[in-house]
């Protein structure tokens, strides 16, 4: 018996200390070794002395690369495109085109960790992982706008009504660009001169199957169309902190029209003689993602459906984006589907060229209505060739604006809405804003402090070229400045880490100039091979970088990117 | 005692394999390509998918990935998850972070609920009887993420007795949602253990101790409370695997990065090896608290053999 209990009290504590073990914190560095494949890099290292941009060795190049880029000299670089683009300068915002250091090749999950980039903050430590990722001031940066504060932590946050209750507790800084839904109408109250409205260019519209007999006639689609009434649902379900779409360029666009034709207007009752006088389908089957928060305003216009059109027979079907994606780009949708799109480059061209042109289809392309309509593609043509032959956007608008008529004629989708950016902010913030892409001013922002502390998700790469959701880009784009920026008030274009970017052949070919002086967070200066370089690592299929169809329009892309 | 053990641990290989299987099957099952939906709204160019699909062998039948999946665990190798970590990394970040939740969460309703049960069972229908019986049933009724919010805006923001959420004022940080973890269990555990007790206090041999002159400290504290624990104990160890890794709410709403949340974002992102690893993991926590507790009961009741 007493031998029995010994042995039991010594299994016990083995399995005590198995616990204990598993308790402890003893897995506190943990190197992640990097299963990714980089690109033979040719050349020797590139050695600066002390900011210094002569070179005096080799420069560091990352091999094979795009035909189309060629290096001139240390601050300029040539951009060959496949075809003439002359929106090309509008795009360089985007992370996919940020510059890299040498580091990051050498070995890109490590580098991931502690990002080193050219912005006005920098890594103060590395990303803890679902935790914080911890930047300072960069204090060297040679950028016009320098940060205000000192410190920025992206407090990872997954959940918004948690995120909302530590701002109100005052432990989190900022949230935005969104506010958990119970609170979208209560905010503005509760944190009076602390809370914002901004535009955002986040657009949600249904698409009709064009390719279904069914929705093959206009007047079925502009019946669906006119009986929804978009601002009730703005009202109702957002309390306006959303805005109705009567278009598809968002309102804080050059060339934006509130009105465009009354097909996209709430009209019921010509809604319902319409589809009373034609041979209409008797149910309807609605489809939409689920994960997004689209239930409710989806049924909304279901039931507007039901009481102005009189179709009684209304069902719905939903899913997980991931399932929802391909099966809209194998034409699964068998009615009105829900989509959204936002800017990778404030254009209206950006608004209609992927999701509308003939040539746009899926699964490479974003037309999930299977729109085609020649005079469309005309038309956006010569806006481009009006924007080419002039460089300057504004041109191509009045074209832009005729291939949104012949949009609105057709209705291959209806607008529904567009998301505006709402955000709270604790005492001792100040000059608040998040820009059109939903992102939030790091440099602009004021902190009594010297610190904030603003609420993200955990980002799935902090690698530029890598890097295609919402929280990592928002992350990067503190490291990093581009080429070119956005200036927030009106959404202009300006250079950024360029000093010119001219083409003279309508927009073929691009030469970009660097301004001088520019250095990474690590001292290594920024040249030309730093664009270069990341340019051709993102667009070599090899790499795998999530980013590779930023590169498409480049020449060289298909050498890189073999088929099969 | 020893083969018995031997035999137990025999039968964890088939479990393990068996559960490693099972779940592979169910990740692999859910619809969609994980891969294009990396990419969100965005298109993932075919010949950056395929790359990544063939660095995850997601193109490989089933079997052949299980079989892949196997070889590397027995070599120490978890595989990755779609952000290129090491699940392995995964799991001894996020595992101690569970563990010190659950530990928390089952000390406190261990003790509270014990407790509260013998105050309860010893005096049937008294008054701490009544307000046991009372304040667990509002507990039980109550959905956990409503107490746990309502715990953070009490607790945390109007009072701010704790931290609102998150795991970075040390072990403090982990009291709250601690208790609203365990508040559940804790309700189950104090009407468990009154029954048991109130039971047990009935039984003949408790009656000999008494007629024996017997002190009722004794007699409740000795006799009648280890032979009352066996119920509770067989639920413990259950709860015990559940507090590893059923802590989802409470780890989302308190933003505490444990394996419960690791888990639901696996699921969603359908990262089988993130998945796999975990699940198996907690598989092996629950087998070895069982076993725990089947020990236990010897220790608690000398009837109990085991050969």
């Amino acid at each position: 018996m007493r031998a029995h209990a010994l042995r039991r009290l010594l299994v016990l504590a083995v399995i005590l200390a198995f616990v204990a073990a598993a308790c402890g914190d003893e897995a506190e560095e943990a190197t992640t070794t990097a299963a990714t494949t980089t690109t033979g890099a040719a050349g020797s290292t590139t050695t600066t002395s002390s900011g210094d941009t002569t070179t005096t060795t080799a420069p560091f190049v990352i091999e094979p690369g795009l035909t189309g880029l060629s290096v001139v000299d240390d601050l300029t670089f040539t951009v060959q495109m496949a075809e003439a683009d002359p929106e090309f300068p509008l795009k360089l915002a985007y992370a996919a085109y940020f510059p890299l250091p040498k580091v990051a090749f050498d070995d890109p999950a490590a580098y991931e960790e502690s990002p080193i980039g050219n912005g006005p903050f920098m890594m103060d430590g590395a990303w803890e992982h679902d935790v914080v990722v911890p930047m300072k001031r960069f204090e060297a940066y040679a950028g016009p706008d320098p940060a205000q504060i000192e410190r920025l932590e992206w407090t990872i946050i997954d959940d918004l009504n948690t995120a909302y209750n530590e701002v109100r507790a005052g432990n989190l800084d900022v949230l935005g660009p969104a506010l958990p839904t119970d609170q979208i109408a209560t905010a503005a109250v509760e944190f009076g001169d602390r809370y914002g409205l901004s535009s955002s260019t986040s657009f949600t519209y249904f698409g009709f199957p064009l390719y279904l007999p069914g929705y093959q006639d206009l007047d079925v689609r502009r019946a669906l169309s006119m009986a929804i009434d978009r601002d009730l649902i703005v009202q109702q379900i957002y309390q306006n902190t959303r805005v109705a779409a009567f278009s598809t360029l968002p309102p804080i666009f050059q060339g934006a029209r509130a009105h465009v034709c009354d097909n996209w207007d709430y009209n019921p009752d010509e809604a319902r003689a319409l589809w009373d006088s034609i041979d209409h389908p008797d149910s309807l089957i609605v489809w939409f993602n689920t994960g997004g928060g689209h239930e409710e305003w989806v049924e909304a216009a279901a039931n507007m459906w039901r009481n102005t059109l009189g179709i009684e027979d209304i069902t719905f079907e939903s899913m997980e984006f991931s399932e929802y994606n391909p099966l809209l780009d194998a034409q699964g949708a068998t009615g009105p589907f829900r989509l959204g799109w936002g800017q990778d480059y404030p254009s209206p061209l950006n608004f209609l060229e992927p999701l509308y042109a003939s040539y746009n289809l899926p699964p490479i392309g974003s037309n999930n209505t299977w729109y085609d309509n020649p005079a469309f593609d005309g038309l956006i043509a010569q806006g481009k060739s009006a924007v080419a032959a002039s460089s300057d956007l504004a041109d191509g608008i009045p074209f832009y604006q005729q291939a949104e008529d012949v949009l609105c004629a057709d209705v291959p989708i209806a607008p529904v809405w567009f998301r505006t950016n709402q955000f709270v902010y604790t005492e001792g913030i100040g000059s608040v804003y998040y820009d059109s892409y939903s992102d939030l001013g790091v440099t602009k922002i004021t902190s009594d402090g010297g610190l904030v502390s603003v609420q993200l998700s955990e980002p799935e790469h902090l690698f530029p070229t890598n890097s295609n959701e919402s929280n990592g880009i928002q992350a990067l784009r503190a490291l990093f400045t581009g080429l070119v920026q956005y200036d927030p008030s009106n959404n202009e274009m300006f250079f950024a880490n360029a000093e010119s970017i001219a083409s003279d052949d309508g927009g073929l070919t691009w030469t970009i100039t660097l301004k001088p002086g520019w250095t990474f967070h690590n001292g290594e200066a920024v040249t030309a091979w730093s664009y270069v370089n990341a340019w051709n690592y993102g667009a070599n299929t090899v790499n795998a970088q999530q980013n590779n169809s930023f590169y498409a329009g480049i020449a060289g892309y298909a050498e890189l990117n073999p088929a099969g | 005692m020893g083969r018995y053990l031997v035999r137990r641990l025999l039968q964890f290989i088939p479990v393990f394999v068996g559960a490693t299987l099972l779940i592979f099957i169910m990740v692999w099952a859910i619809p969609g390509d994980p891969i294009a939906a990396l990419a969100g709204d965005r298109v993932l160019p075919d010949t950056v998918r395929e790359q990544i699909r063939d660095r995850y062998n997601l193109d490989d039948p089933l079997i052949v990935q299980y079989g892949k999946y196997m070889g590397g665990v027995f070599q120490g190798d978890f595989g990755d998850d779609f952000r290129g970590r090491p699940v392995t990394d995964l799991l001894a970040q996020r595992l101690p972070i569970t563990v010190r939740l659950a530990l928390f969460a089952f000390g406190f309703e261990v003790v509270l609920g014990i407790i509260a049960g013998i105050l309860a069972g010893v005096r049937k229908g008294g008054f701490m009887d009544n307000l046991v019986l009372v304040s667990t049933l509002v507990v039980i009724a109550i959905p956990i993420f409503v107490l746990g919010f309502l715990a953070q805006l009490v607790m945390g923001v109007r009072l701010g007795w704790f931290p609102v959420s998150g795991v970075q004022r040390g072990l403090y940080s982990y009291l709250l949602p601690a208790m609203v973890l365990g508040s559940v269990s804790l309700a189950y555990i104090a009407r468990l253990t009154r029954t048991s007790l109130i039971e047990n206090l009935r039984a003949d041999y408790v009656r000999t101790a008494t007629a024996k002159g017997l002190s009722r400290r004794r007699v409740v504290g000795i006799h009648t409370f280890r032979n009352s624990m066996i119920p509770v104990v067989t639920f413990l160890a259950i709860d015990l695997g559940s507090l590893m890794g059923g802590a989802i709410i409470t780890e989302t709403i308190f933003n505490i990065p444990g394996l419960g949340r690791a888990v639901f974002e696996g699921v969603q992102r359908q990262e089988g090896t993130v998945v796999v690893g975990i699940v198996t993991f907690l598989v092996v926590v629950y087998m070895v608290a069982n076993l725990a507790v089947d020990v236990l009961y010897a220790v608690l009741d000398p009837r109990i053999r085991y050969e």
